[in-house]
């Protein structure tokens, strides 16, 4: 079976070389697909860890937890090694990249506060700042943006206070509630069908947050604490707000946009006010830990208004080398969700499914549940699955994912779907990996571009190819090679990524050359030259070449300069005006 | 008679209360030197330990009465805070905006500096009557180094309005850097964005030969401008001039300024 499995990797490899060159890696959260969203709090708190810490310690491993990309096995030794076992820790890869990357220069004293300034040249400019203080007793946190033509100077605006008094935790000002699995309040952005999915939908919500990210719709704002009963501990929040949304249907929707530019967009600034109420009781057992959630809202409108409870039952439970988890919740408006699964590991050999079930127009009060469709109003059902084992030098991964729509209406929109993944990774040697990715997906799509709605019915594969040479610390190189196809017989998408990455003492550049030819609807994505606390990708629509570098100049110990330079011609043959990109960031630390 | 082109019509109180030398180099929108007049813009550098000081400027752009801008500030240390008074006014007997400012600073580490300051807005016309409003900017100046700074600032960010039009004051976030690459030599680039209209960008350069003189130029891109002037510096004062020509309308206008810093 091992040499079945070998000749096979050794086939793809082979395969590999045909798509040539070299080059380098990078930080840990590129592994992502750049065409997925990746929490913007995840950045903040990347940041913040760089910026507020010198070092893995109980404090930055608190903050370490917090990152929503992490497995259950990582969180857990994170929390082990802040009572003093390092061992888990250690034999974490992934949290060992996390570590080294950031904090790999030489160690300053321990900073206070941090704080970011960013402006980032689109259609026009946006502006960001984000500032964290710790001022031992309490931290004192907050967030500030204007969006492109935004008249407003501080449109979007998130502030938070955290403190602990007698055993409790509270966080005042604008917070987020991260209970069971997400079918009643999580994160403003969901898991999504990828590589290691079933480690992010078997990892347990750790309650209350403080709001990172620019999502400008989706904090609660008010009171939120923790308090340790005599039997487990209760999670409980309150807030009220104005914020964007819809109420149509007996349903309501968040705004995802955040943009104050047109006149209906001004207008609708804040149309929904929101009273929110919502408990969560969990307690470890012998064999895991179960939760309870109970949580109502009642939004209003001028038109309209309405209430919603939601009830879920959660648990997290270790059988064997099995470890299992499921929520089931009910809600006021007669709808349900399940979901559940488990995940066997025995060595290197890692085994996860992930079933789901959920109702046609169900809504809780800030739910973001595994789901591979976004349309809600159709419901969903379906199951993933993953293999990851390794094997000498090689990691092997697979996922597939077997999804349905429940309601089924007249239209494109296919009523079944199924996305398979296959990745294979091998290590040369300390300096050059190579990763190959296969992903096929079937499934009507749901975005639209600048012209016309887009909605495809033939499955598409995408192959991409990434060969890294790292030839230090402070060099490294990487190509990818992407190629993209409907099998409807129509010509493929291709592109090809090269990057280079030089430090010096103070100073460090990155440089990014794309070219891609594209054919159609199958767009190439790339992550995008991005600094500090984005993680933006670069959406290829037509074929065009596209010249991008960060520059960063550390001025001192405490603070940092960086400046992205981008150009993209939109045309083959260059015979067009290039668009110019640029963004400036400063961060500083006291 | 001024005619004035109906889209590019700014509204009340855009015109910016920066110091001659400011204007000079660039029209960089903080404060260059302490003890200058570039409190107004830049309250930071009133929060390092300095003595009384006294700072006015007075201007007609492109020579016109019409449109005369006068500026004073007043400041120095109260136990461990800076803090000042500014003044200025804009316009001619018909139209005039005054500007009343209440400026704070505090230095934190020797790494930050952080001013704020409360400014009410006056708008009189002859015969309309006046409307007030109450506004405010903050700034932070940090030390990136020994040669560089940053500073960012943000003017009016509670949103204040004037008058039963209820007409809005303008908003402005300015970013900027200045760096002091040798000492006789002193740069700077800045990113002035009102929310109204396109980003300016901002180049400068001050060179002081000796301890008494210095000349400053610097380009100003959106509105087109060419800057230059100087600084001398006698005894406890020191007398300013800014020279700006603007490219587009091609008209010069220029500002003198002078102030004083009382000696311990």
């Amino acid at each position: 079976m091992q040499t079945l499995a070998s000749a096979l990797i050794k086939l793809v490899l082979v395969t590999l070389v045909f798509h040539d060159t070299t080059l380098g890696q990078y930080d840990i959260i590129e592994n992502f697909d750049p065409e997925k969203e990746l929490p913007e709090s995840d950045l903040l708190l990347l940041n913040n860890l760089k910026f507020l810490h010198n070092s893995l310690t109980p404090e930055s491993a608190t903050l370490l937890t917090q990152l929503s990309f992490l497995s259950a096995e990582e969180t857990l030794a994170l929390e082990e090694f802040k009572n003093g076992k390092l061992g888990n820790v250690d034999n974490s890869p992934r949290l060992k990249i996390l570590t080294v990357h950031l904090w790999s220069d030489v160690a300053i004293s321990k900073t206070k506060g941090t704080f970011l300034h960013r402006m980032n040249r689109t259609d026009g400019i946006q502006y960001k700042w984000f500032g964290t203080v710790d001022f031992g007793q309490f931290t004192v946190g907050g967030l500030g943006e204007r969006d492109p033509q935004e008249v407003d100077i501080l449109d979007y605006h998130s502030l938070f206070l955290k403190t602990k008094f007698q055993n409790f935790d509270y966080t005042i000002g604008n917070y987020q509630m991260l209970l069971g699995h997400g079918l009643v309040s999580w994160r403003s952005i969901p898991v999504k069908s990828d590589f290691g999915t079933t480690n992010s939908a078997l990892r347990r919500g750790r309650g209350i947050q403080p709001f990172r990210s620019g999502h400008e719709s989706w904090a609660y704002q008010g009171l939120g604490w923790t308090q340790p009963l005599r039997q487990g501990i209760l999670t409980a929040g309150i807030s009220y707000r104005n914020l964007d949304g819809s109420l149509e249907r007996k349903k309501f929707k968040t705004s995802n946009s955040g943009l104050h530019v047109s006149k209906s967009q001004i207008e609708n600034r804040g149309n929904i006010s929101e009273t929110v109420g919502i408990a969560d009781w969990g307690r470890e057992t012998q064999h895991g830990h179960v939760g309870f959630i109970l949580g109502g809202a009642a939004w209003n409108n001028d038109k309209d208004n309405l209430t919603n409870l939601a009830t879920s039952v959660y648990g997290n439970y270790q059988v064997s080398n099995w470890q299992l988890f499921s929520e089931l919740a009910y809600t006021s408006q007669n709808k349900n969700a399940i979901v559940g699964g488990g995940k066997l590991k025995h060595k290197s050999f890692h085994y996860g499914f992930v079933l789901r079930k959920i109702d046609p127009d169900y809504f809780a009060l800030r739910d973001n549940v595994f789901r591979n469709w976004n349309n809600q109003e159709l419901g969903e059902m379906g199951v993933l699955q993953e293999i990851r084992f390794r094997l000498h030098q090689t990691m092997v991964n697979i996922y597939s994912d077997l999804f349905s729509r429940i309601r089924k209406i007249e239209g494109e929109f296919q009523k079944y779907g199924h996305e398979t993944g296959i990745n294979i990774e091998h290590r040369f040697n300390t300096k050059l990996r190579i990763q190959s990715k296969l992903k096929i997906q079937e499934s009507s799509s749901e975005h639209y571009d600048y012209t016309e709605y887009q909605s495809s019915a033939f499955p598409v594969s995408t192959f991409k190819t990434t060969i890294k040479w790292t030839q230090s610390k402070r060099q490294s190189y990487q190509c990818q090679i992407q190629e993209k196809h409907n099998q409807d017989g129509n010509p493929s998408s291709w592109g090809i990524q090269f990057r280079g990455k030089h430090l010096w003492d103070r100073w460090g550049i990155n440089i990014y050359w794309v070219t891609a030819r594209i054919d159609e609807k199958n767009w190439l994505y790339y992550w995008d030259v991005n600094l500090p606390g984005e993680m933006k990708s670069k959406v290829f629509t037509q074929s065009g070449h596209y010249l991008g570098s960060s520059i960063y100049y550390h001025t001192s110990d405490y603070s940092e300069i960086h400046l992205r330079l981008s150009t993209a011609w939109n045309s083959w043959n260059f015979d067009i005006v290039p668009i110019f990109r640029g963004a400036l960031q400063i961060n500083v630390s006291i | 008679m001024v005619f004035f082109c109906p889209n590019s019509l700014e509204s009340a109180f855009e015109s910016e209360k920066i110091s001659p030398l400011q204007n000079a180099a660039g029209a960089f929108p903080f404060s260059l030197y302490a003890n200058s007049l570039g409190a107004i813009s830049d309250p930071t550098i009133i929060s390092n330990n300095q003595s009384l000081f006294s700072a006015g400027s007075h201007h007609r752009k492109f020579g016109l009465k019409s449109l005369t801008q006068s500026c004073f500030v007043i400041g120095g240390t109260f136990h461990q805070y800076g803090v000042g008074l500014g003044l200025s006014r804009f316009g001619n007997p018909n139209y005039s905006e005054t500007q009343v400012s209440i400026l704070g600073g505090k230095n934190y580490k020797e790494l930050v500096q952080i001013g704020i300051s409360l400014n009410m807005y006056q708008l009189s016309i002859t015969n309309y009557g006046q409307a007030v409003a109450i506004g405010s900017r903050v700034t932070i100046r940090y030390a990136m180094g020994s040669n560089v700074e940053s500073i960012i600032s943000l003017l009016n960010v509670n949103r204040p309005v004037l008058g039963q039009s209820r007409e809005k004051l303008p908003q402005v976030i300015a970013t900027g850097f200045l760096a002091k690459p040798h000492d006789q030599i002193r740069g700077q680039v800045s990113l002035v964005q009102d929310t109204e209209f396109p980003i300016s960008v901002r180049l400068g350069l001050i060179y002081q030969p000796f301890n008494q003189i210095a000349i400053a130029v610097g380009k100003v891109h959106q509105p087109n401008i060419f800057t230059t002037g100087g600084y001398i510096h006698w005894k406890n004062f020191r007398i300013e001039i800014g020279y700006l020509s603007h490219a587009n309308l091609g008209l010069s206008t220029y500002q003198t300024g002078i102030s004083y810093t009382r000696i311990p």
